[in-house]
């Protein structure tokens, strides 16, 4: 594939998203940092947007940040949805495309991977199972 | 503490695209006739922070704001550990270049690892970012520069997971093709 294919898979691609441009429904932010990065972030990144093309979904925004304050529970990824937003944590490239396929797709919540919730919401400090002591 | 040297330089670059940079350039080059791994990060972003000496970013680094300069002090430790040499030269408002040159058969010198994916996760840090990548392994090179792609290219990229998916296949053919087109090159499981 050269510069002048990507050019043309680009329109192709723009068209595919025009509809919905402005308006994602769903937004994912992966901690990108310092910690994040060492503990396979950018491989949980990968299989994100890959699973995302695999169920193909194109309405997600998915962003990165810096440290979100949980270097403890990293890797970490902000979901948030019209339904709310949940923050998972001890994330690999495995749970990370559960989560595309259970809470993206289908609404339905990873709690054991789940380390944080809005202040207010049911069970807002609630630590997954899956989540080492 | 990042095995690969590709994280450590995804590390640098994110560091910069924090403090605000809008263009980086990265060269990895690998110079098997003169037994050198070359490498170039640079951004146009504020610098360092006043009063933070680039010899030694953890005891130095001012303030609380941002990280403790760890990404820095990590390259710097590679470049010691493996005797090869470091520069760093920073200038407020005028950016940051971090260069390198380590001996690239040296015992210590950890593999390049997943160049592809750090650039591809880089391009997609921050919507309007540039991203200037050079790659090299002896006579044979690549370049991927978004500035030729259009200034809003890179930010439906990061929208769009199929055009996602191309750009990093095309980065990890274009990688590929390096190691086909140069017989010889060190076999270090780089890349």
């Amino acid at each position: 594939m050269k510069i002048e294919d990507l050019k043309r898979l680009r329109e192709s691609a723009r068209r595919r998203i025009e509809p919905r441009e402005g308006e994602h429904a769903v937004r994912v932010v992966l901690s990108m940092s310092t910690v994040g990065i060492a503990a396979g972030a950018r491989d949980v990144l990968r299989a994100v947007v890959d699973e995302l093309e695999r169920q193909e979904i194109d309405d997600v925004d998915v962003s990165l940040s810096g440290s979100m304050g949980c270097d403890n529970d990293e890797v970490v990824m902000r979901v948030q949805t019209p339904a709310g937003e949940v923050t998972y944590g001890h994330l690999d490239p495995e749970r990370a495309r559960q989560i595309v396929q259970d809470h993206i797709r289908d609404g339905r919540k990873v709690e054991r991977y789940i380390i944080a919730r809005p202040i207010g919401t049911q069970a807002d400090t609630g630590r997954g199972a899956g989540t080492p002591a | 503490m990042q095995a690969e040297i590709s994280l450590q330089l995804l590390d640098l670059g994110m560091n910069a695209v924090e403090a605000g940079a809008r263009l980086i350039r990265l060269l990895v080059a690998e110079l098997p006739r003169r037994g050198e791994l070359c490498l170039l990060l640079a951004d146009d972003g504020p610098g360092l922070p006043a009063g933070m000496d680039p010899a030694d970013p953890v005891s130095s680094k001012p303030g609380r704001r941002g990280g403790v300069g760890l990404g820095l002090a990590f390259f710097q430790q590679l470049a010691a550990a493996t005797g090869g040499r470091c520069w760093v030269r920073s200038a407020p408002g005028r950016g940051t270049t971090l260069a390198a040159r380590l001996p690239a058969e040296h015992w210590d010198l950890p593999p390049l690892g997943d160049l592809p994916g750090t650039v591809w996760t880089l391009l997609r840090a921050r919507p309007g970012l540039d991203l200037a990548y050079r790659r090299r392994r002896g006579r044979h090179r690549f370049r991927f520069d978004t500035r030729e792609l259009g200034s809003e290219w890179m930010d439906e990229v990061r929208r769009n997971p199929l055009l996602a998916r191309a750009v990093l296949e095309y980065l990890q053919a274009a990688e590929r093709r390096l190691g086909d087109e140069a017989p010889g090159a060190p076999g270090r499981g780089r890349g």
